[in-house]
């Protein structure tokens, strides 16, 4: 679950964002504070990936917005969350 | 805090920077500085710059940074010498017979003994460093640690068949020192003192 690229696009899912918002939204919705290098590295890695992308600004603050390709990416990452999470909670009840 | 954050930014690739240095220091702008936050920009920084790196320099910064490493704990650590002796058992020490054994391990625990080794020190001015910072226990033991005693067969030394011997090695930082507590260690005096 800190997985940064998960936790970013998962943020984006609903609008897009700047760095500081996003850190806020994570820290809301997930508890975990992110870094500015762990969230630069995993903004790179998306937006290099084509699953972000910057949207125009005049402000020095740039907002990110999710592609269609990170959207689908996006529901691949949490249907395996998903199996994980359902198997986990199976195994739990049968211990 | 914030400036060492905006310095630390610096360290990341040139071509990361010209794309986003300006909303990255908008963001530490906003964002309140800790120890913490800086120590992630340095982390950032850093598997930012290998991503940019070719196989060829990493591999190639990786040799510098073994060799300088290297170059460190040999400039670090001081020298070590063995010296080794060759005891000839008597006879009636033959490892073969219960007897014999029984001897050996004697002889063993003679030359480790707290006394035989306290005389050493005291004879040859072996640790005088350690002496004066540690107990003499912990100096014995030390010292202990720097002897082993294995078995060996003297063959080619003698016309006659082969005989047992017991092979004496001291581990000490002077070559000299090392080699005196050998010769007043063992009866017979056989091998040489080299670098280790």
């Amino acid at each position: 679950m800190s997985d940064p690229t998960l936790l970013v696009l998962a943020s984006l899912a609903n609008g897009e964002k700047h760095g500081y918002a996003m850190m806020e939204d994570i820290e809301n919705f997930a508890g975990v504070r992110l870094g500015p290098g762990t969230l630069y590295g995993a903004i790179t890695r998306l937006e290099e990936q084509n699953w972000i992308r910057a949207v125009a600004s005049e402000d020095r603050r740039r907002p990110y917005r999710i592609t269609a390709e990170g959207r689908a990416h996006l529901a691949a990452l949490l249907q395996q969350l998903d199996q994980v999470v359902k198997a986990g909670q199976r195994r739990l009840k049968h211990a | 805090m914030n400036r060492l954050a905006k310095m630390l930014a610096k360290l990341y690739p040139k071509c990361w920077r010209s794309r986003y240095e300006a909303e990255f220091e908008a963001l530490l702008d906003e964002v309140k500085q800790s120890w913490r936050g800086a120590l992630d920009i340095l982390k950032g920084a850093i598997s930012m710059q290998l991503r940019m790196w070719s196989s060829g320099k990493i591999v190639g910064v990786g040799a510098v940074a073994g060799l300088i490493v290297g170059l460190g704990c040999w400039l670090v650590m001081p020298n070590q010498y063995a010296s080794l002796a060759l005891v000839r058992i008597p006879a009636c020490c033959d490892a073969s017979t219960a007897d014999g054994r029984e001897r050996l391990d004697s002889l063993m625990r003679f030359l480790l003994s707290r006394s035989t080794l306290s005389t050493m020190s005291q004879v040859h001015g072996l640790y005088p460093v350690e002496l004066k910072k540690m107990p003499l226990e912990e100096v014995l033991q030390k010292m202990k640690q720097g002897i082993q005693i294995r078995p060996a067969t003297l063959g080619e030394l003698s016309s006659r068949r082969a005989f047992q011997a017991i092979q004496i090695e001291f581990v000490y930082p002077d070559a000299a020192l090392a080699q005196r507590r050998q010769r007043s260690g063992g009866a017979l005096q056989l091998g040489s003192t080299g670098s280790r």
